[in-house]
Order: C-alpha cells, then structure tokens, then sequence
C-alpha cells in the first residue's frame, strides 16, 4: 500500500475519533455544533500531521537502510508504477550504472544504453516482457562504463500485485556480478586449456573416491577409451572395458590405493565399445585425507597402442638388421674357409685319384683311397653349401613353374618318407618364378627332412602349400605378388630360442653327426638371393611351420633380360 | 715335344699336387707362386700351356692372364679358382671373358684336370695316366 494512501485512512481515523470523543463528552447541547466547526479540524490536523512524520521517519530509515544493503551488494534497483508509468530507479541503480542522478533521469532507454552493442537486443525484449507482467528468467549482461571497464550485471524483474490480483508494479534489480563473472570466464578457460592440453598430448585423467561407485573421467579420457563425453562411468564399467587377461592387474591398482601402498604404473588393453582393441598406459597416485589416510585415486592414462606397435616394429627390424648383420660376417667368414678348403681338398681328391688308379681294382688300398676319394666329395659338397647361404654362389636363374618343381621333388622324396608321416598336399596353380630349380629344390628336401626328424618316431602329418598371394608380407622380401609356399608339421617344435637362431650357420637342435647345421642357414641363403623371405613359426609340441614368400613374375614383374637370355 | 706347362699358384699344395700329376701325365711342368713370379718364369722358359690361379695376394691372375696375352696373343690360358669373397663361378667368368681358354673350380678331381689340360695341349703319342692305371 502506498504511503499517501496510509497517511490519509490514518489522518481519516483520528480526525472522526476525536470528534465523536468531543461531541459525547465535553460539549454542552447548545454549543455543540458552534465548537465542532472550530475544534475537529485542528485536533485532525494535529494528529494527522504527528503522524505522517513518524511515518516519513519509518520511510527514511528504512531507504537508508535499503540503500546501504544495495550498496553493500552491489544492487541496483527500479520500480515502475504500471498506472502512471513512473519508473523509479535506486541511488545504487545509478551508481551501477554509472550514472547520476543529477544529469540522468531513470529511462530503460538509458539502462540499455549502457549495455554493450550485442546484449542490447535481447535485454530490450526482456524488460519488454518483464513490463508486460510476465514472468522471466534472470538475464546477464555486460555494461559500458564510462570509464570503458568491463562489468557484467545480473538483472531480474518480478511484479508486485494489488489486492484484487491487478498488477500495481514491476520491479527488478540489476546487481554487479563482474568478479563472479570473471572468476566463471577464468575457470572455464582454464578448463578448456586443461582440456586441449589433455587433447594435444593424448593424456586423459580420472579420479575415483572410495565408498563411492563414481570414476570421474576428463574428456579425452572418454575419448581414448571410446565412451561419449559424460556417460556416468564406474570403477566396474571401466574394469569391463580391460581383457579379461588384463583384468586383475587394473583391479589391483584400486585395491592398493584402498590399503594406501603405492601405485606402480600399469599398461593394459581395452576393448573399446566399438570393438577396437587399444593399449592404456596408467599412473596413478593416491588422495589422502588431512591425516594421511587414504580417500581416493587420482591419475593420467595415455593410448599408448601405436607407440608401442612401432616400438615392436623397430625391435623387429632391428633384429633383423642384426640377424642380416650377422649373416653378412659370417658369409665373409665362410667365404674365406671356403677359398682355403677348396684348395686344400684339391690334392685329397687329384692325389687320391692318382693313386688309386694305380692300385688293382678291389685292392684294400684302392678302397681305402675310394673312402679318403669319398670323404673329399662330402666336404666339397658341404663347402658348396657354406657358400650358396652365404650367397657366394650364383644361382641359375630361370623361369620356374614352381607347382612343377614341387611335384617333381615330392616324387623324389616319397620314397623316403615313413609310413608314420601322411604328407598332405595342397598345390594351387601359381604365378611362374624366376629361380634356381636345384636349389628350390634344396629347400624342399631341407625342410621336408626336418619335417620328418621333429615328427620323429610318432605319428603326423606334413603339409605343403602352394599359392598365389597379392603381397608379400614384412620387410626383406620384395613388395608386390608373390608366390607363397609352406610347410608344415605336427612334430615336436621349437621354443623361442631355438626358433631366434635355426637360421644361423652351424646351429643345429640334432645330435653330433646328424646334423651339419647348415640345412636351414642354406635354405634362409637361397631364399634371400631370390628376393624372398622365410618366416618359421613354432610352438613346442604342437609344430612348426615355415612360409616362404617368392616374388612372383608377370603383372609389372619381369625377367630380366640377360638372365631369361 | 711341345709339352712344358706353366703353373701359377699361391698354395704351395696346390702347386706340388698339379705338378705331381701333370708331370706323371707327361708333361714339363714349371711352378710360380705368384703373377710376377709368373711372368718372368713365361718370359724365360715359353709354356705350351699356362694354369694361373686367380686370387692370389700379389698379383692375381686376370692381370697375369692379360699381360701373358700382351706377350703372346695365342698363349693358352687355363684359370683355376677355389673362390672366396667373390662367387668361384662369376671369377671364373670374368676370366673367360678376358680370354681364358678354359677354367677349372677347385676342387676338381684328377679327370676333370687332365680332360682340360689335353684338349688344349695334347701329348702326340706320350702315356697317360688313364694308360698307365690300366
């Protein structure tokens, strides 16, 4: 209710109080409406003006009052009377706004006038509607002052009503949140410069306190394990995501932490929603209360699964670089022995010749020179092999049908073959190669014989392969099409040791006498010199496999010339 | 009788067994351990037929074998290699290619010398071994 209103029903009160109070007891019959004429007014007026400066009193202490708390919080406030269209604005209205009273008259016009360009529009409308007598939500804003500092305001508007419900005013506050406002812009920067860091450097975060289900993941932590941002995650549903195999060691990070020993790093793979497999790396540490107990886990986690596939690659081509490193010296080396062996076979095998064709046929001597004649054979036969891996010998190339070649040796070693080994083939019609037919078929007896030697006395079964592939595989071996071929028994195997070194010189699984040790450093020689790489693969007591992968001819690969000449 | 070969090799083994049996065969052999060595003993006594070795440590045999053609375009040349650093067979090669009549790889055994020797120096009437054996 407004104050005119209250001072007059107040002033109304008193004056008809007084008259009656006069009128009943003090007035004589006669004189009674001489002295009313001249009394009731002035004893109302006494009272009525008593009272209006209580009032004004009241009213001043309390806009004084009013005007310290707005100031104190930074409010502005206006009120507009919905009937006269009087809008009044507050002291601390002028003030946030960086007006005076003095040059400045409350307009809305002005209030928008010191807002920035671009929140004119929409707080145009707002006060709009707010003056319409709708309800409507808190709005910001930024003012230009004056002295061109920035200042962000808050402004809300409600409607006061009469008694009969009619809306009388509207009134709304505009309160300075600059420095709430900043400290919001700060954090969110920072939260976004956090977030890029984390984007950029592929690290995501999380942190889990205990007695609760809850894993608090950054962004990009959704990112690398493949979760849409914001999808409520739990210490289980992430423990879900490992393999099964990896399992256990992720669940055992949580469990130290709880019994607050420290946290080693982990690396374990996930199975990410799509199906991708990925490798996380994971440090972490634990959160401890004031007094040291343990509350929580906090850490970084980082996709680590190309970094450590070409880490893999790098060790392998490294240790084939040391493999072709130590072929190479080894070939220099053999290739000395050789020089030297064959001049020293040479009087063994002329002399004996010499003397046996001295000798009567038959003679214990003549045999006895066809054994040293024999010996002399064997060993120029191993020095040719110590030279072919170390590729000292040139092979005869040719256009091969290596289908061909392979049925040809197989008739030859049939005959060999126990009947406890089935050998299965599986020879497609392949792409011609250009090669050694003699040597190709030294890798087959090779292989095929070890074959036979790790199926041992048991009973299995080799298989050999032949087709065409679209690539071969890996370094070492030429790129493009390629003929594949491989053998493969269910025989003893190889561990992992053995497996590194079978294409070394002279290393040898057999016993003394049974093996030179050169039948697969031959093989790995002649493979190489034919632009073609060997690959052995082996598990104890389940087989061994060797695939060897040979360029193929035809579809941009020719002959060379002089060599197909 | 046209029958003196000279014999060009580093290994002394080498030397002594090829002489041994190509002189038993019939023929006049003179060694040389060397390419230098070589030259001055083909300079001095005119082989019928040379066998030179090929990699030897002073001078090899493809410059022995071209300087012999220097003296004597029509000398025949036989080069005999145990191989080594580089394949027997592509030395061999080479020395056919600079104009060896013919090439051995060691180690070959005493047919395979003797069929080399006499296609390219036949001894008229003279035994041989293979007669002598029978």
């Amino acid at each position: 209710m407004r104050l005119s209103t209250r001072v007059l029903l107040a002033t109304s009160l008193a004056v008809l109080s007084a008259a009656a109070i006069a009128w009943h007891f003090l007035l004589p019959p006669g004189l009674e409406p001489l002295l009313a004429a001249l009394l009731l007014p002035g004893a109302a007026l006494a009272y009525a003006v008593q009272a209006l400066r209580e009032s004004e009193a009241r009213l001043r202490k309390s806009r004084e009052h009013l005007a310290r708390a707005q100031r104190a919080a930074d409010i502005g406030s206006w009120e507009l009377d919905l009937k006269s269209r009087a809008l009044e604005w507050s002291d601390e209205l002028f003030r946030v706004l960086g007006l005076s009273r003095e040059q400045d008259a409350p307009a809305f016009e002005r209030l928008i006038g010191c807002l920035e360009e671009a929140d004119r529009g929409e707080t145009t409308n707002w006060l709009e509607l707010a003056c319409a007598g709708a309800t409507v939500p808190a709005i910001e804003g930024r003012l230009v002052r004056p002295d061109g500092r920035e200042r962000w305001v808050r402004m809300e508007a409600a409607v006061l009503r009469d008694d009969g419900g009619e809306i009388e005013t509207v009134v709304g506050t505009v309160e300075t949140i600059t420095q709430r406002k900043l400290a919001e812009l700060e954090l969110r920067d920072s939260q976004q410069h956090l977030a890029r860091a984390q984007r950029i450097a592929a690290v995501g975060s999380f942190e889990h306190r205990f007695g609760t289900l809850v894993l608090e993941w950054s962004e990009e932590s959704y990112r690398i394990f493949g979760i849409a941002p914001g999808t409520p995650m739990t210490v289980e549903a992430h423990e879900a995501l490992a393999l099964e195999e990896d399992r256990e060691k992720l669940h055992e990070t949580y469990r130290r932490a709880r019994e607050g020993r420290t946290v080693p790093a982990i690396e374990y793979r996930i199975r990410r929603p799509d199906g991708v497999l990925r490798t996380v790396h994971r440090e972490s540490e634990i959160l401890r209360d004031s007094a040291g107990a343990p509350i929580g886990i906090i850490g970084v986690c980082r996709d680590v699964t190309e970094l450590r596939a070409e880490q893999h690659r790098n060790a392998e081509l490294e240790a084939q670089l040391h493999h072709a490193q130590r072929m190479e010296a080894l070939g220099t080396l053999a290739g000395g022995i050789a020089h030297d062996l064959n001049n020293t076979l040479l009087p063994v095998m002329v002399l004996a010749d010499a003397l046996q064709r001295k000798l009567p046929k038959g003679s214990a001597e003549a045999e006895r020179l066809q054994l040293i004649r024999q010996a002399g054979d064997r060993a120029r036969g191993l020095v040719r092999q110590i030279l072919a891996f170390s590729r000292r010998e040139d092979p005869n190339r040719a256009v091969l049908d290596l289908a061909a070649v392979l049925r040809q040796s197989m008739s030859l070693v049939r005959a060999g073959v126990p009947t406890t080994v089935r050998i299965e083939e599986r020879i497609d019609e392949v792409a011609p190669v250009l090669g050694d037919a003699g040597q190709l078929h030294q890798v087959l007896l090779n292989l095929i014989a070890n074959a036979i030697d790790a199926i041992g006395d048991s009973i299995g079964t080799i298989t050999l392969a032949l087709n065409n592939e679209a690539d071969a595989p890996g370094p070492g071996a030429e790129p493009g099409p390629c003929v594949h071929f491989s053998v493969a028994d269910t025989g003893c195997g190889m561990d992992e040791g053995t497996l590194k070194r079978i294409f070394e010189p002279f290393f040898t699984t057999k016993a003394v006498g049974q093996g030179t040790g050169l039948g697969l450093s031959v093989v790995h020689g002649i493979v190489t010199s034919h632009g073609g790489r060997i690959e052995a693969t082996s598990r104890v007591g389940e087989g061994t496999r060797f695939d060897i992968f040979l360029p193929a001819l035809g579809a941009g690969r020719t002959a060379p010339k002089e060599i197909a000449a | 009788v046209n029958n003196r070969v000279l014999l060009i090799d580093d290994d002394i083994i080498v030397r002594q067994t090829i002489a041994n049996v190509l002189t038993e065969a019939g023929y006049e052999v003179v060694s040389a351990a060397d390419g230098v060595a070589g030259m001055r003993a083909y300079r001095k006594n005119r082989p019928d037929l040379v066998i030179t070795d090929i990699i030897m440590p002073d001078q090899e045999g493809i410059q022995t074998l071209m300087e012999i053609h220097k003296v004597d375009p029509t000398a025949k040349v036989i080069a005999i290699s145990g191989g080594g650093r580089t394949s027997n067979l592509r030395i061999l090669d080479v020395a056919r290619t600079m104009g060896a009549n013919d090439t051995l790889a060691k180690p070959f055994d005493l047919e395979e010398l003797l069929a080399v020797v006499r296609r390219w120096l036949p001894l008229d009437g003279g035994p041989t071994l293979q007669d002598s054996a029978e």
